[in-house]
């Protein structure tokens, strides 16, 4: 189905975006040790095989953290890291903890964790605002290109008729020379209908 | 003085963080598990003084393990330990008497918990 967002609901949906990414830039720095930037973000409706064909072009594998939530807001995040950009960030987290370097599949650990805490302040500023509670699952982290971990992410919707609302941001860190990118999918009905409500009241 | 503590998350990672900065502060960690029923196991062999609980677990949430922690034993004393600092939670927290510790945290923010959860 098509969704058509008024100018106000779009509004509020960027700037509860921002907000939230603003707070996950700012627990990466703090988890990491160095400052992330945000080099692009935008928040659009788009059917779903517009989302799964925005990465065609890249074939390098990314390790991917998929979370999910199915309560009131369902929503998918997923992180993507380059393989190549993980060194870095596990070199800055066994820093505060030694012990790391011995845990098995530490990459994925790695992974799983920083997705979980990214996710988790995304969320936050739509969960307070709309006043809602978004509990998200445990990371599943698996290996792909992008295209194979966002086919994943998005198998139950209807690659031929559904449409979300989506937003793709890119962040990059200077200090630990590394990128990733978050994606946050959100059923776009139920997002609708939650921006109408919160703006009516 | 140090408490003997049962560390539950299903993340390696955050056990391990948690075991290393726990151990640091003065405190023994006298057992792990990754789930909610695997907390329930061991709360009951190990009687630990004090839980830290992760929000988001496989099985069930914390604030259900927390419940049921109780159930056990009223005076079960936990410190959420989570990336989900959400309003709702935090007031689901704050009637459970449970400090809420958000990820990433420093070895002082959930020192302060311990004492707060223990006091």
């Amino acid at each position: 189905m098509s969704i058509d967002l008024t100018a106000e609901e779009i509004g509020l949906l960027t700037q509860l975006i921002e907000s939230g990414v603003s707070l996950s830039s700012e627990r990466l720095a703090m988890l990491s040790g160095a400052k992330w930037e945000v080099v692009s973000a935008s928040v659009e409706a788009v059917p779903i095989v517009r989302a799964l064909t925005m990465f065609h072009k890249d074939t390098a594998v990314n390790f991917g953290a998929n979370l999910r939530s199915r309560s009131l807001m369902p929503l998918d995040f997923l992180m993507l890291f380059p393989e190549w950009s993980t060194q870095p960030l596990e070199e800055a987290l066994a820093k505060s903890a030694p012990a790391l370097k011995n845990l098995p599949n530490r990459t994925q650990a790695v992974v799983g964790e920083i997705a979980n805490i990214l996710g988790q302040g995304i969320v936050k500023a739509m969960a307070d605002r709309l006043n809602l509670s978004i509990l998200l699952s445990t990371p599943q982290v698996s290996m792909g290109t992008k295209t194979d971990l966002m086919r994943a992410a998005l198998e139950k919707f209807d690659g031929r008729k559904d449409t979300v609302i989506m937003t793709h941001v890119e962040m990059f860190s200077g200090n630990l020379s590394t990128v990733c990118s978050m994606i946050l999918v959100l059923d776009a009905a139920v997002m609708q209908r939650l921006l109408k409500k919160a703006i009516t009241k | 003085m140090g408490h003997r503590i049962l560390v539950v998350d299903d993340s390696p990672l955050s056990r391990i963080l948690l075991k290393e900065m726990l151990t640091s502060l003065g405190h023994q960690v006298v057992g792990e598990a990754q789930s909610g029923e695997e907390c329930l196991a061991s709360y009951k062999e190990l009687q630990p003084e004090l839980v830290t609980l992760d929000i988001s677990l496989p099985d069930m949430d914390g604030l259900t393990v927390l419940r049921e922690l109780r159930a056990i034993s009223p005076q079960a004393r936990a410190v959420l330990v989570s990336g989900n600092d959400q309003k709702r939670v935090l007031e689901q927290a704050k009637l459970l008497k449970a400090p809420l510790v958000c990820k990433p945290f420093s070895p002082a923010d959930l020192e302060k918990a311990v004492v707060q959860a223990c006091s």
